[in-house]
């Protein structure tokens, strides 16, 4: 593309975007919309991810003891295991002790001096997405009595992600074949206008691209233009939601952290541009097809 | 120059439009194609045009085999191939100097070429002065010579008319052919597919006939047909 060129290509489109007033707002609407909902599925799985990711750091084994287990076999037993990171062992005593911490006094003198709670080893892991296997090993070593993980948790995390992943693609796609469409439609109008010109630079020798490319620098202005609405009302409204969803669980007692705003924003940004410019530039080429026909 | 040899080609329809048609013209030539509405005219010209292609037989133009040629590479055939069209196919909203001038910047001429070539085909066709009328501020004449000037400014070797006196009184008709042969004096082959009977007798060119798709006369120096 020649400098003088791409000056007169940009002058084209501008007056296409001008000239056709409403229609430009409408694909532009579109294109938002379509974007909006991808935009704010981004953000709600960066933060599946995140929490995901943060819940799996916290989740440990517990191996409960049978009273007459050897402790100290157990303990590098488990330690054998590979992927052992810390190993921390509570005692029958302990275990009362932090119960009645958390429930009070009563609860001694409910039990009458007797301690039904079992010992148990704490197990952290180097990689949590290997606890499974970890429990089941323990699960299998003499002197334990049972085994707990958090994986349930996660399991139903996951999944709830995919639902929702597969769920927004679809919505995404339906939304994205609109705006396709909308903007081809917008483009048209342009196109139609301009009509006798096409057929005119057809027969003195003017090339497809010639032809083609003020349309397609037009389709990609509304497909930026879309773009920058979307991406400027997300991180706004994402940076607002932050800071109020932080607040909320800070105040509840909730060791769970949000995808950070710039983190958002960052992925947002790789996303919704190239997007809203690929729907431009296609809408485009779509309607000038048949004009070229000739 | 031009040589078509057994074309035949059929509307998307279905229903032939050429069938074994056969012609040759030589570099310099001033030649009128005619028959009647529905004979092949317009078939012919957007062959040799490249707007269609040939179901069989061989289209040759300019040196190019136009059935093998690619899309990409028809813009190229199309600079070296003037057309002027009955309806003229002015830009309203243009001069008659930037309509032509537009025809130059589509196919990105440098500006300083095209403000030497405007004024110097504007010349050619008779319209020196008038280059700054709207096409609504001249006379159908006029307006086809606009439409001449634009297909003359690339100095193209062949120009292609399409009945290019079907909007015009039989003066000004007679005019425009006066310009035509001139411009073919210069040295431009001129094929011009018309209806016009008059004119033709009156020019006595080579005259190529078509009927029902099929070429029924190729003379010499003929007048529109053998009746007359």
């Amino acid at each position: 593309m020649k400098l003088s060129n791409s000056l007169y290509y940009l002058k084209q489109a501008g007056m296409g975007v001008w000239r056709n007033g409403w229609m430009t707002v409408a694909s532009i609407t579109v294109v938002v919309l379509t974007l909006l909902i991808l935009g704010s599925f981004v953000a709600i799985n960066l933060n599946i991810v995140a929490i995901t990711d943060d819940v799996k750091e916290q989740v440990e084994v517990l191996a409960y003891l049978k009273d007459d287990a050897n402790t100290q076999v157990l303990r590098q037993q488990i330690l054998d295991i590979p992927g052992i990171k810390e190993l921390t062992y509570v005692s029958k005593e302990q275990a009362l002790e932090s119960m009645r911490e958390q429930l009070g006094d009563g609860i001694t003198e409910a039990l009458d001096g007797r301690n039904p709670l079992p010992a148990s080893f704490e197990i952290q892991s180097n990689n949590p997405d290997e606890i499974p296997n970890i429990a089941e090993k323990i699960q299998l070593l003499p002197g334990v009595e049972s085994v707990d993980y958090g994986q349930e948790v996660v399991q139903r995390l996951f999944q709830f992600t995919r639902v929702l992943q597969i769920f927004g693609l679809v919505i995404i796609a339906v939304l994205g074949v609109m705006a396709l469409f909308l903007i081809a439609n917008t483009i048209k109008l342009t196109v139609y206008a301009r009509r006798k010109q096409i057929n005119i630079m057809k027969f003195v020798g003017a090339t497809d691209w010639f032809i083609r490319w003020p349309f397609i620098i037009e389709g990609i202005f509304l497909g930026l233009l879309g773009a920058l609405v979307t991406y400027l009302a997300l991180f706004y409204g994402y940076s607002v939601l932050y800071m109020r969803a932080s607040v909320w669980l800070y105040e509840n007692f909730l060791s769970v952290a949000m995808a950070p705003p710039e983190l958002v924003g960052l992925e947002l940004l790789k996303i919704l541009f190239p997007l809203g410019m690929g729907i431009g530039a296609i809408g485009s080429g779509i309607s000038v097809r048949k004009f070229l026909k000739v | 120059m031009i040589s078509l040899i057994n074309v035949n080609y059929a509307y998307p329809n279905g229903t032939s439009a050429l069938e074994n048609v056969s012609f040759h013209i030589d570099k310099g030539e001033f030649i009128f194609l005619v028959g009647a509405s529905g004979a092949g005219k317009s078939s012919v010209l957007k062959l040799i045009f490249r707007e269609i292609v040939a179901k069989s037989g061989q289209v040759f133009a300019l040196k190019h085999n136009l059935n093998r040629m690619k899309r990409r590479d028809v813009p190229y055939l199309r600079r070296k191939i003037g057309v002027v069209y009955q309806d003229f196919r002015l830009l309203p909203d243009k001069t008659a100097g930037e309509n032509i001038a537009f025809a130059l910047e589509v196919i990105e001429t440098p500006s300083k070429d095209i403000k030497r070539q405007v004024p110097n085909v504007l010349d050619i066709v008779g319209l020196k002065g008038k280059e700054d009328r709207y096409p609504d501020q001249l006379s159908g004449g006029e307006q086809q010579r606009v439409a001449m000037a634009r297909a003359l400014v690339n100095s193209p070797s062949l120009l292609v008319c399409d009945e290019p006196t079907g909007n015009l009184d039989p003066n000004t008709s007679w005019q425009i052919m006066q310009l035509l042969a001139e411009i073919n004096m210069r040295g431009t082959t001129v094929l011009i597919a018309t209806h016009d009977k008059t004119v033709v007798d009156r020019m006595g060119r080579r005259v190529i006939e078509l009927g029902g798709g099929t070429v029924i006369r190729d003379d010499g120096k003929g007048g529109y047909s053998h009746e007359a």
